[in-house]
């Protein structure tokens, strides 16, 4: 009887002491979501700059976040054109910092060194990313995908010019695909073929829980050389804007945690209007209408303002 | 190789001429690990749930009263699906199988009370589950941190790999000994069993900050404790 007791005794005592371990644990998702709403939110999101009507509306939205003290940072697209250079125009005046793309085609098509000649003397910014995800087949993103050898001798190459002519310039590599565990691979094959040799940002686009955990494998493997280098996600985000907060509560804690980026950069400011125009990663729909309708996560951020 | 010996070790083990208990056994279990770095110390606790078919030899085979083999899933949190009921779980991330052997000592004189070793092996991929950083933004926007990880160590096999979407050289192997006190109830149909282990994991420690960038690789010994209960099926 008194075994029984006893054995009774030390088993409520361990679900107790299970109850306290849960309880006060730091990432339990009970406090996690509660304290945390958007405090993993990190300044940065990426902005289309079609020209017209989104420009003016999109600006207007930026100051909006700025005031709430939630973007420091904006990703642009440039083009040997100079279309879009307003954005990066108003950007500069409202003291924004850029992080300028080179579209892949541009630097194909003009010769990798004489493209950024070009762009750097026509747009102001604070950090150049050379080329996006260069393996994305989508043809809005990429006419020709290339591989990471091709990128990387390309890279190499440009990293040594810009050094030499212009040495106060911060670049970026290209972002890897953030979908799948093609992005890892990726990554890894960037820092066999010498990434980490150069003084760049390493850019990673972060898009799914594979995609995460397969970065995890590599990131870590590399931990020691990557020590010191500075890691951005420069796209991560959901296309379901009834997830955009859960996204920021639960994902960014998880990419943070995982990555340590120094930046992570939303996809997107907006990501088009209606119907199938509208891809849903963007915190703002309508915007072509002029009159931009505000989604959970934008408002919950100016709600949040710091 | 490897594997065959361990293929031979259980056929070894399989009492098929003693008269033995064969059990389904549900652990929980508590973790606890305090992680040195240069700049900080990294502390964080998991818990993790067990299912495992236990053998217990009537008669000892060599040094061992019996073994297992189950399927460890530690639990973590931020799995919510992001506001969507599907993908609540995924089982790549902190899913292990586990192979156990163990003897026991009988401490009472009606053999109702027994204390005794084990030493498991663990396999399985801890995702990100094992990945912790403290970090600190600097004005000029770089990022201090202290980052731990456990080192993968194993490979997962291609195939597997491919299906589930997961890199091939994701996996952890690694072991943990413990000691458990073990009561038998209703004549050994139902077993309760309090244990204390530790769990030796080879961490990678990243100090990257100002004042400089460390890295070191370290054998941790991290203490876990939990209990077991086993019902007893065949």
């Amino acid at each position: 009887m008194i075994t029984k007791r006893l054995a009774l005794g030390l088993g409520v005592s361990t679900l107790l002491y299970a109850g306290c371990q849960r309880a006060s644990n730091p990432v339990s998702p009970q406090s996690a979501v509660v304290e945390q709403m958007t405090t993993a939110w990190t300044p940065c999101v990426v902005v289309h700059s079609p020209a017209g009507t989104p420009f003016s509306t999109q600006m207007d939205e930026l100051r909006k976040l700025q005031r709430a003290g939630k973007v420091s940072w904006i990703r642009l697209n440039t083009h040997l054109d100079a279309s879009g250079l307003e954005y990066h125009l108003e950007a500069r005046r409202m003291g924004l910092k850029t992080l300028s793309i080179i579209a892949l085609k541009d630097l194909e098509s003009a010769g990798w060194e004489s493209a950024f000649d070009r762009l750097y003397t026509t747009y102001p910014s604070d950090m150049w990313e050379i080329a996006d995800e260069i393996s994305n087949s989508d043809p809005n993103v990429n006419p020709v995908a290339v591989t990471p050898d091709y990128y990387m001798s390309k890279l190499s190459n440009l990293y040594a010019y810009v050094k030499s002519r212009y040495p106060g310039v911060t670049l970026t590599s290209a972002p890897t695909f953030g979908t799948g565990t093609s992005g890892a691979t990726e990554l890894e094959e960037f820092f066999k073929r010498g990434l980490l040799d150069m003084d760049v940002v390493v850019a990673l686009n972060v898009y799914s829980n594979p995609a995460l955990s397969s970065y995890a494998t590599v990131i870590d493997r590399y931990a020691g050389r990557l020590a010191g280098k500075r890691i951005w996600v420069t796209e991560t985000g959901s296309s379901n804007p009834a997830n955009h907060i859960a996204w920021v509560q639960e994902f960014y804690p998880r990419l943070i945690n995982t990555v340590h980026p120094d930046m992570v950069c939303w996809y997107a400011l907006w990501g088009g209007d209606g119907g199938t125009g509208d891809n849903g990663f963007g915190l703002l729909d309508a915007v072509e209408s002029g009159h931009a309708v505000e989604r959970p996560l934008f408002t919950a951020l100016l709600s949040q303002a710091r | 190789m490897t594997r065959a010996i361990f293929l031979a070790a259980v056929l070894c083990l399989l009492p098929r001429y003693a008269y033995s208990d064969g059990r389904i056994n549900f652990r929980i279990d508590f973790t606890h690990a305090n992680i040195d770095g240069v700049y900080n110390h990294v502390g964080f606790g998991w818990q993790g749930l067990e299912v495992e078919i236990e053998k217990s030899f009537t008669t000892h085979k060599v040094i061992l009263s019996g073994f297992s083999l189950g399927v460890r899933r530690e639990l973590f949190y931020g799995f919510t699906g992001f506001g969507e009921a599907k993908g609540v779980q995924r089982w790549d991330e902190g899913t292990y199988v586990t192979f156990r052997v163990f003897r026991r000592f009988d401490v009472s004189p009606d053999k109702s009370w027994s204390i005794g070793p084990s030493v498991a092996i663990l396999y399985g991929i801890p995702g990100t589950t094992l990945d912790r950083t403290i970090a600190a933004s600097q004005v000029d926007g770089r990022l201090d941190y202290t980052h731990v990880f456990p080192m993968r160590n194993a490979d997962v096999p291609t195939e597997l790999a491919r299906t589930a979407d997961v890199a091939t050289s994701s996996a952890l192997l690694y072991p943990e000994v413990s000691v458990s006190i073990t009561k038998r109830l209703a004549k050994g149909g139902i077993n309760l069993e309090w244990l204390g282990g530790v769990r030796i994991i080879q961490f990678g420690i990243v100090d990257s900050s100002s004042q400089g960038d460390v890295f070191e690789n370290r054998r941790t010994f991290i203490p876990s404790i939990g209990m077991r209960v086993g019902f007893r099926i065949f």
